[in-house]
């Protein structure tokens, strides 16, 4: 069993096969010999760590025993970014406000869980496709902050994109 | 002088009048060059303005979440948009986006002539940087992708991966004759051929430069790109063929192929059918020279007949560790064991050290494929599968309705008391873990009347010896069951007459030295087969062969069975695992 403590001194006690989906906690505990890993304060401590953990924790138990992705290997990582499909328990796990959102992502890159950093990505990605920038604006509280020069190169852009 | 002559009188202005005229003349062009000034300092205003706006925007853009996220994330995301028109579009949201997805040089590294606008590939180039390319050439190259092959060869270095997809021949030799250059970094080519055309006489080898190449596809593939491909690929470690009829290759000329290549690990031939003798290719002797691939760590063969595959596999030189599956589509020899097929393949299937066999029979829309995967004790696999193409019993009637022949039952029990007998043939002493998977009554050919076939039954209470793990996967547990429970005691006056009371010998159970017993995505929900469990689990307590463990997963089991379980197997387990969800 592994004690890991949030940012916020909460503690959360977990089996070695679930932390180890972490990296970054596997890393630790390895270079450290130590059972107990602390996450550091995330952006200045504006992040409150313990309301996505416990979402990404609920992750990690599902996916125990699961292999990890390989880093050192190029086409995997290839392939990974290609394949946009989520799993169905993953779809359900990811479907949460924008805000719980890109908290998770959050975590899962800080923590390094590649699986789950993909999930979130693909799932903004999902709701970016097939938009225009006006819309992709509108979802994300976005304004348009290009220069009347910008705007220009952009029209050019958008000819360049249409079906050759 | 008369009034007729009189010339017109002609208005003379005043001195005054043409001051006045003159004065706003001047007036005007005073107001017109004050107009033209304002208007461009006007114009000038409204930029600043824009600007000023813009980088106020800029500032308040740093507000929402998202982009709050750090730039290797944000980068991440547009990487699994697939289409160049939703990257495009994700760099036109706002100056953060633009700035940091255009920085990210792989989000540009892919470059498809056929899906981008001659522009578009051009800031593809600029925007790539030194990331490693997969580039896609078009089969209309000739018309489109010019200005691509033009863009692209200076930066052939950098390319990792080629496809050609739908090519003709004579535009592959015109690639490589234009890729004269290194290709250090060129470790993929995949390409499709249209067209069986001759090949042109290339100048060169194709792709020489590509000295680090590991992986080649080709597909519908002859044996023309037999001879194109016998150059020395030394550095191959995964090679996949695929051919179509007419362009059927023989096991000689594959063999002369991977003599070329001797550190394949991964070997995928898919075809429609392979000749087994080459009486049809004089350069090819019967006599097949054997080839060794030491570092072979897979091979996969799918064409219709059994007997060419085992022939190839016997000429091979793999290691014990390398799996090996095969997929069949012939109605013959699946019952045969590749010795029974082809007399001389006793190192085809070196099969002495199997630990583990599953039996798979699963009916797809359009064909049944029934395969038997085994595992040898040290970890290699090998799978023989064989497919029931049913695309010949659809047909169209008048009101050109697809009709499929009913009758195709009949063959999915032939395929699988076929499988049956293949692994009853199979050395099974050492097996000690057996699987049966999608039998489910529902699928099987006559659901209201499945019954176990007796070679099953038989095979694994009696040809099993050191069976400990039976798993069954979506399978009717309930039918399957019946095999591990006692057979009938004998009838009482039976008993009566050769045994006094207390006497009567002990009703055997079936497979004494089983263990765990797994049930995975069982379908099965009533209550009664809950009790069967429970019954047998009883049984083989009192005889003193209890379970060890038991696993079981479905949405379904009440709780309280594993209360009761509990008495009669030590790890009884209930999940409700993703696959019963």
């Amino acid at each position: 069993m592994v004690l890991l403590v949030t940012s916020d001194n909460k503690n959360f006690v977990v089996d070695r096969e679930v932390a180890d989906r972490s990296v970054f906690v596997k890393n630790t505990l390895e270079a450290r010999g130590l059972s107990i890993a602390t996450p550091p304060m995330l952006n200045g401590g504006c992040f409150e760590l313990t309301s996505p953990f416990l979402q990404v924790l609920e992750y990690c138990q599902h996916h125990r025993g699961e292999p990890l992705p390989t880093t050192d290997d190029a086409n995997a990582d290839e392939n990974r970014k290609r394949t946009t499909d989520i799993g169905e328990w993953d779809r359900k796990f990811i479907t949460v406000d924008h805000e719980m959102l890109f908290e998770i992502i959050l975590a899962a890159n800080y923590l390094d869980i590649k699986p789950l950093l993909d999930v979130g990505c693909k799932t903004i990605g999902n709701m970016v496709k097939g938009k225009s920038p006006e819309e992709v604006r509108k979802l994300f509280d976005i304004v348009n902050d290009f220069t009347p020069e910008e705007e220009a190169q952009i029209k050019k852009e958008n000819e360049w994109a249409e079906d050759p | 002088m008369d009034a007729q002559h009189e010339r017109p009188a002609i208005h003379q202005p005043t001195l005054h009048q043409l001051l006045q005229a003159l004065n706003e003349e001047l007036l005007a062009q005073t107001v017109s060059g004050q107009l033209a000034s304002d208007h461009s300092s006007l114009r000038s205003m409204e930029l600043q303005t824009k600007h000023a706006l813009s980088k106020i925007h800029f500032s308040i853009n740093t507000f929402p979440k998202i982009n709050r996220l750090p730039p290797e994330v944000l980068a991440l995301i547009p990487s699994f948009l697939g289409s160049h028109r939703d990257l495009i579009t994700a760099t036109h949201v706002c100056t953060h986006w633009r700035n940091t997805i255009i920085a990210s040089p792989t989000l540009w590294s892919c470059l498809d002539n056929d899906a981008m606008h001659e522009d578009l590939v051009a800031a593809y180039v600029d925007r790539c940087g030194g990331a490693p390319l997969y580039v896609t050439f078009s089969p209309d190259m000739s018309l489109k992708n010019t200005s691509l092959l033009e863009k692209i060869i200076p930066r052939s270095s950098h390319i990792r991966k080629l496809c050609f997809p739908r090519i003709p021949w004579s535009l592959i030799g015109e690639f490589s004759n234009a890729f004269k250059a290194p290709l250090p970094l060129l470790r993929e080519v995949d390409i499709d051929i249209s067209y069986d055309l001759e090949p042109p006489p290339f100048e060169r080898e194709f792709l020489a430069g590509a000295t680090n190449l590991v992986s080649l596809s080709l597909r519908d593939c002859d044996r023309q790109s037999g001879t194109l491909f016998r150059f020395v690929i030394p550095s191959l470690t995964h090679l996949k063929l695929h051919f179509d009829d007419p362009r059927i290759p023989s096991v000689g000329e594959l063999l002369t192929l991977f003599r070329s290549s001797p550190l394949i690990e991964d070997l995928h031939i898919q075809a429609d059918i392979v000749l087994d003798a080459s009486e049809d290719n004089p350069a090819f002797p019967d006599r097949f020279q054997s080839v060794d691939l030491p570092c072979l760590r897979k091979i996969h063969l799918d064409w219709i007949t059994p007997r060419s595959q085992y022939t190839l596999l016997t000429h091979i030189n793999y290691p014990p560790t390398c799996s090996v599956s095969t997929q069949t589509r012939s109605d013959s020899d699946l019952s045969q064991t590749p010795q029974d097929v082809f007399p001389n393949s006793s190192v085809a299937f070196p099969l002495s050290d199997l630990s583990s066999i599953t039996l798979r029979m699963k009916r797809e829309l359009q064909s049944t494929e029934c395969a038997v995967f085994a595992k040898k004790v040290n970890g290699a696999s090998v799978s023989i599968s064989h497919s029931q193409d049913v695309s010949d019993l659809v047909f169209r009637n008048e009101a050109n309705d697809l009709v499929r022949v009913a009758s195709r039952d009949q063959d999915d029990d032939h395929l699988f008391s076929g499988a049956i007998s293949f692994i009853g043939k199979l050395p099974l002493h050492l097996v000690r873990r057996f699987v049966l998977e999608d039998l489910s009554a529902d699928q099987m050919a006559n659901p209201k009347a499945f019954k176990i076939p007796p070679a099953l039954a038989k095979l694994i209470r009696s040809d099993l010896p050191n069976l400990t793990t039976l798993s069954f996967t979506r399978t009717c547990v309930s039918e399957l069951l019946d095999i591990l429970s006692p057979p009938p005691p004998p009838p009482p006056t039976y008993l009566s007459d050769l045994f006094g009371e207390g006497d009567a010998p002990e009703t055997a159970l079936p497979c004494p030295t089983l263990k765990i017993l797994e049930m995975r995505h069982p379908n099965w929900v009533a209550s009664q087969h809950c009790r069967q469990v429970l019954a047998l689990a009883k049984a083989r307590k009192y005889e003193k062969v209890p379970f060890e463990r038991m696993f079981l997963c479905s949405p379904v089991v009440p709780k309280s069975m594993a209360t009761g379980m509990s008495l009669y197997v030590n790890d009884f387990t209930i999940e409700k695992c993703k696959g019963c969800e």
